[in-house]
């Protein structure tokens, strides 16, 4: 597998090649953004780890004209700017993973793993649900053109029953799913889907989160009895 | 004793004044109102000794040696003899001549004591020689009131004299003047009581003193107006420097006029540059230097990259003993460095002014979050207590996630081994107040004030063991400032420390 460096900083440079290389790997490093895009764009790269600031041609840019001309090879972008608007900028151009600085090299290439593992599913990026949407990437939720704001958990939640829209889900499998690695406590479920029922559906009329009794809870455009 | 304020003195001497003249002006008309009234009286007096000084014509033989009253040797008669005898009247015999006078029989028992037509030439009554005039007041009888010599005295040179005497309590005002030429009597007098006048000053004192109060009252509302008003540009000026605080240091006082509050006014904004020029100075420089701290922050990410990811390779291939165990004492200080350039630059971000993201957090999901991987390492609980169950906390996730993460290492820190942690999260008058207490080791209570000072740490000792990077709190007071929220801390060495943070929602 040939995996293509685009940054500038040498130390940077050198001790990712030389990880990514102890891992296996083929690894060339581009120095310059121009130079970079130009390498990319020959072909033949597995995937490439990219840098945002960088001479010539920042990052981002780079991966928007990339996904113009149509690749789908895993990016990775390294940066120093760790605000959320530039994660978002980052991953709104088109790449697939962002990695802020300074981070660890094992995590780097537990990444990189990932990256070359995954089958190219895209999860569909927006769900829409009877006026509901939710943007996976931004991580926002509007109902009816209004924002709502909802804590981590309660995103999870709500993004767990819209992908299964119409279907029921059971408290097991809401915990299993959304409270993955904390053990939480026994009816946390029925808290957050009560302060979930507040945000979402308080402020409307029609309803879209339903309890099916000692079964569990979906999401649904549409009245259940 | 307190100094008298400027206001009240400019108020007392404004009334004094006013008040004093008020007085004045009382006093000058009782003044004038007593003269008036006794030169009125004097010259009642005047005329009523007229007649004495110019008698009418046709008087005849009663202008003449013996003037008035029966010859001096009529029996009863005590009439002094204008001939300079004694009152017996021993003189010179004049029986055989006697002037006809009017009711006068003149001892003729033929001739009837009939009224003789004339004026009533009767002698007026005398006191020591000093004739007694009718005066204005007809049944006023002064033969009793002695003579003042030094009025007659004066009289004789200057005509007339004006006196006041007193006769059986009664206070009179009398006239003396001397007799023309040739007359029996030296002089002549006339009286008027001056009650009339006495009453007139009477009324003048008691309107007086009625008015006095009054006056004084008015003296000191006019005074109080014109203190008000004289003051007027002193109180605008205290209201308008009572607006300018260290939010508003550009706004200037008014500079009304050219006297000495215009003056005032011009000094004061003077020192307002001054002040606001230093301030300026000093907010620039700690905004100087809290970007140098972001920026050398931002600037050791890169070598601590580089560091690290340089160690875990060589760590990979490295043979000896001696180098796995330099190269992971490498990696453990790096990756404290890196730890600490985290916190800068998050303490960094927090206090630049970007705006946080707020919204409503379930208490249940920071408490798991900023408790995930503590209470699995040690052997403590680690417990939430929240009331009602789903109780929201409005703010930012990441930073309170933070905030209570930061908390709840301490209190790790803080116990050795047994020891419980205790999360509690109420809402209390429209406020958010979160509590951690742990039954740990304590703060010594010197060290209380320095809490949430960088690099700070209660107990140096500890300084390279612990797990923090000394900033922990710097951050924790830096979150809940950007909430506009408190934090309090209370502690007790060997029993246990308690933080208690209130955000307002």
């Amino acid at each position: 597998m040939k995996i293509l460096i685009i940054e500038d900083d040498p130390g940077i440079a050198s001790v990712v090649s030389r990880a990514v290389e102890s891992a296996g790997y083929e690894s060339r490093v581009e120095p310059r953004g121009d130079s970079g895009l130009e390498e990319a764009l020959k072909g033949g790269y597995d995937l490439i780890i990219l840098d945002v600031m960088l001479p010539g041609l920042n990052g981002v840019e780079i991966a928007s004209r990339l996904r113009a001309k149509g690749t789908t090879i895993p990016v990775l972008m390294l940066t120093a700017r760790t605000e959320v608007e530039n994660r978002i900028e980052g991953l709104d151009a088109g790449a697939d993973d962002y990695l802020p600085k300074p981070f660890d090299v094992q995590e780097l290439l537990a990444r990189v793993r990932a990256q070359l593992r995954r089958e190219h599913v895209h999860r569909a990026r927006v769900i829409r649900v009877g006026g509901l949407e939710i943007d996976s990437v931004k991580h926002t939720v509007h109902r009816d053109g209004a924002e709502i704001s909802l804590s981590k958990r309660e995103f999870d939640l709500l993004e767990a029953l819209a992908s299964n829209e119409g279907r029921v889900l059971t408290r097991e499998v809401i915990q299993g799913s959304v409270w993955k690695d904390s053990d939480g406590f026994s009816n946390t479920v029925d808290v957050y889907v009560g302060l979930l029922r507040k945000k979402i559906d308080g402020q409307f009329e029609k309803k879209l989160i339903h309890t099916i009794r000692n079964v569990g809870y979906s999401l649904e455009d549409k009245d259940r009895s | 004793m307190k100094p008298m304020s400027t206001r009240v003195k400019i108020l007392l001497g404004n009334a004094a004044g006013i008040f004093l003249v008020l007085i004045a002006f009382g006093a000058a008309s009782r003044v004038v109102v007593k003269k008036v009234g006794i030169d009125g009286l004097d010259k009642q007096l005047e005329g009523a000794s007229r007649p004495f000084l110019n008698p009418p014509p046709g008087m005849g033989g009663m202008i003449g040696p013996r003037f008035g009253g029966p010859g001096p040797n009529q029996p009863g008669s005590n009439q002094p003899d204008p001939n300079g005898q004694g009152p017996n009247g021993e003189g010179p015999d004049l029986s055989g001549q006697r002037a006809a006078m009017p009711g006068d029989s003149g001892g003729n028992p033929d001739l009837l004591d009939q009224p003789q037509p004339g004026p009533d030439r009767r002698p007026p009554p005398a006191t020591d020689g000093v004739a007694n005039l009718g005066g204005p007041q007809q049944d006023l009888d002064i033969k009793d009131l002695p003579v003042d010599e030094a009025a007659i005295q004066q009289a004789k040179n200057n005509g007339t004299a004006f006196v006041t005497q007193e006769l059986n309590g009664q206070k009179l005002r009398v006239i003396y003047v001397s007799a023309p030429a040739g007359r029996q009597v030296r002089a002549g007098r006339a009286a008027v009581p001056m009650q009339p006048v006495n009453d007139a000053i009477q009324l003048v004192d008691l309107t007086f003193l009625l008015l006095l109060v009054p006056a004084l009252l008015i003296s000191l509302g006019i005074s109080s107006l014109l203190t008000k008003w004289t003051l007027l540009p002193a109180a605008k000026m205290a209201g308008e420097a009572q607006k300018i605080d260290a939010n508003r240091l550009e706004k200037r006082l008014p500079v009304i006029g050219t006297d000495e509050f215009g003056a005032l006014a011009q000094t004061f904004n003077g020192m307002l540059e001054k002040v606001e020029a230093g301030y300026q100075a000093q907010a620039d420089a700690l905004a100087a230097q809290k970007r140098f701290t972001g920026d050398a922050a931002h600037e050791l990410k890169s070598p601590l990259t580089v560091i690290s990811g340089n160690v875990q390779l060589g760590l990979e291939s490295a043979g000896d003993e001696k180098t796995r165990e330099c190269l992971t004492e490498i990696q453990r200080e790096s990756a404290a460095m890196s730890a600490i350039v985290q916190d800068l630059l998050l303490l960094s971000r927090l206090e630049s002014d970007q705006p946080l993201n707020l919204i409503d957090i379930p208490a249940v999901e920071l408490f798991e979050s900023a408790s995930a991987g503590i209470s699995a390492e040690f052997k403590f609980r680690v417990m939430l207590v929240t009331d009602p169950k789903d109780l929201t906390v409005r703010g930012d996730q990441n930073a309170l996630t933070r905030l209570l993460r930061n908390l709840l290492e301490n209190a790790v820190e803080a116990i050795s081994d047994q020891g419980d942690i205790i999360v509690r999260a109420v809402k209390e008058n429209g406020s958010c107040v979160l509590t951690v207490h742990d039954s740990g080791r304590g703060i010594p209570p010197d060290a209380l004030s320095h809490l949430g000072e960088r690099f700070f740490r209660a107990d140096e000792a500890r300084t390279r063991s612990g797990k923090g990077t000394g900033l922990g709190l710097a951050i924790c007071r830096q979150i809940v400032k950007r909430h506009e929220g408190t934090m309090r801390f209370a502690s007790a060495v060997g029993k246990g420390t308690l933080v208690t943070v209130t955000l307002p929602e």
